[in-house]
């Protein structure tokens, strides 16, 4: 199977499979509660503009992002709108929609 | 039990209304409440401990009414029956009342044992650390405080050897503190040694350090991030919301807590949960274990520890230059002592509404933000309708009594 690379932000990835071993990666940086620094922000902000379902998770609008529990002890990325409501959405669908 | 369902048969039992009470020895405890006869067989202490001979005769000693006879009946059914009475009905003697430190230093070399692992060893390793934790933090902060446990009234009633040996484990402790005496003693049964490492965790934080910080109550990162506290607060300062697993419903009796809801939407709240998983429960157990997560977590475990934590993260904020991250407004020990966070149910219990009121009279008012007098404010201007707005009558007579009639003179 080709490589089909990915660009999310000012970051070049040549595989899907590096752009979402680099999100993962970002996702265990954080302990649950955490809201997303600035410079994770905009990379995070190109990868949901990927997602398969993209116009529903963002919205009105993101207005940040945070890390929160998801189900079975793990955790996962949430969408903070700016007319106050939340939705998490994974990595997966971020990177292997298009 | 609401305090003011309490007050409320206190009043009618006193007034004859209610001739006979049966109940737990919970509500004859700490209550104004007397009465000619006592029936008991076999009272427990919670489930199924048999009462401790003092409290047998504390409750006892309810029996007979001041002013209106010269003694009380005390009748007890069964007495022979074992499995009522396991350790017979308690006879008359004297209890002295024993302080907690004697009796742990009584044991021995375990208190100076524990202090000297207590810096190194992972918290999880340390043995008997209930026992132990509570006095050796009291003992390290009279250190802090006093130079010397020898200095302290504590040390005359024990034998010079053993306060030798403290004293020198005790200052090997403090030897390695930047915490203050001050800092310590504003957190009683919360070691300094705790306090130290939860500092230096602070400073190790790789992450961004505003979300080290609690977030809003009612923001949504607020649950997670106050689990993920607890989890701090078990690694470094001491494992007081144990086991990790347990984290979660911690964190969310804690938020619940502080939202305002009353103890029986917390307790409908937990029956739907068991039904929605379909996890089977038997409605008293469930009850009083809700209740005791509110006693034992949210109003002692939480404030305490959360209070330290607290602390020691406004001091690292300060010592690297970010005091503008330090919030204003009331601090979480008391938050969570009164089980409110915003401003207008704070209002509402300093004019002195009971906390099922509060949360009641809040919903309707349903704005965060009022001060004292908008409060007042507030139920002036709907006095004549508080009857038909849905709230039940002994709120309503609080509200009366607390807000209408003691209003606050305005000079």
């Amino acid at each position: 199977m080709p490589a089909k690379p990915i660009t999310l932000g000012s970051m070049y990835f040549k595989r899907r499979g590096d752009a979402k071993a680099y999100l993962k990666q970002m996702l265990n940086k954080y302990e649950v509660g955490d809201r997303v620094s600035a410079e994770d922000e905009t990379i995070l902000r190109a990868a949901l503009a990927h997602h398969s379902e993209a116009v529903a998770k963002i919205g009105c609008g993101i207005s940040s992002f945070s890390v929160r529990s998801a189900d079975f002890g793990s955790q996962c990325f949430w969408v903070n709108r700016t007319d106050g409501t939340t939705e998490k959405f994974s990595i997966s669908a971020c990177i292997h929609s298009k | 039990m609401p305090s003011l369902i309490r007050l409320e048969i206190e009043r009618l039992f006193r007034a004859g209304k209610i001739r006979f009470l049966v109940c737990t020895s919970t509500l004859i405890e700490g209550v104004n409440l007397s009465c000619r006869t006592i029936v008991l067989r076999g009272p427990r202490k919670g489930m199924d401990h048999p009462m401790e001979p003092h409290d047998f005769w504390n409750l006892a000693g309810r029996a007979g009414r001041w002013g209106d006879e010269f003694q009380g009946n005390i009748i007890c059914i069964d007495p022979e029956d074992k499995n009522a009475w396991p350790t017979g009905v308690p006879a008359r003697a004297r209890y002295p009342i024993k302080r907690e430190s004697d009796a742990v230093l009584e044991l021995g070399d375990g208190m100076a044992n524990y202090l000297e692992k207590r810096v190194s060893k992972d918290l999880n390793e340390l043995k008997d650390s209930d026992q132990y934790e509570q006095v050796g933090a009291y003992l390290l902060t009279t250190f802090l405080r006093l130079g010397s446990i020898s200095a302290a009234s504590l040390s005359k009633r024990h034998d010079a050897t053993s306060i030798a040996r403290l004293d020198s484990v005790l200052g090997a402790l403090a030897d390695g503190l930047e915490i203050s005496a001050s800092m310590a003693a504003r957190h009683p049964g919360v070691s300094a040694v705790g306090l130290q490492r939860l500092l230096l965790a602070f400073r190790a934080y790789q992450g961004d350090i505003e979300n080290l910080l609690p977030a809003d109550v009612a923001s949504q990162d607020s649950l997670d991030r106050i689990a993920t506290i607890m989890l701090r607060i078990n690694r470094h300062l001491f494992p007081a919301f144990s086991p990790d697993s347990r984290v979660r419903l911690y964190a969310l009796i804690v938020v619940r807590w502080l939202e305002g809801q009353s103890l029986s939407k917390m307790i409908r709240k937990n029956i739907e949960w068991h039904e929605e998983v379909n996890r089977p429960f038997k409605l008293p157990a469930l009850i009083r274990s809700t209740m005791e997560l509110v006693e034992q977590v949210a109003r002692f475990k939480a404030p305490k520890y959360l209070s330290a934590y607290i602390d020691v993260l406004h001091l690292h904020l300060r010592q690297v230059g970010r005091s503008d991250l330090i919030a204003e407004g009331l601090d979480i020990g008391t938050q969570l002592e009164f089980g409110v966070s915003s401003k207008t149910l704070f209002s509402l219990m300093e004019l002195g509404l009971s906390r099922m009121s509060a949360v009641a009279l809040y919903e309707k008012i349903s704005r965060d933000d009022l001060d004292k007098s908008e409060c007042v404010a507030w139920v002036i201007e709907r006095q004549n309708q508080l009857g038909a707005m849905d709230i039940p009558a002994i709120i309503v007579r609080e509200v009366r009594e607390r807000i209408l009639i003691n209003k606050p003179r305005e000079s």
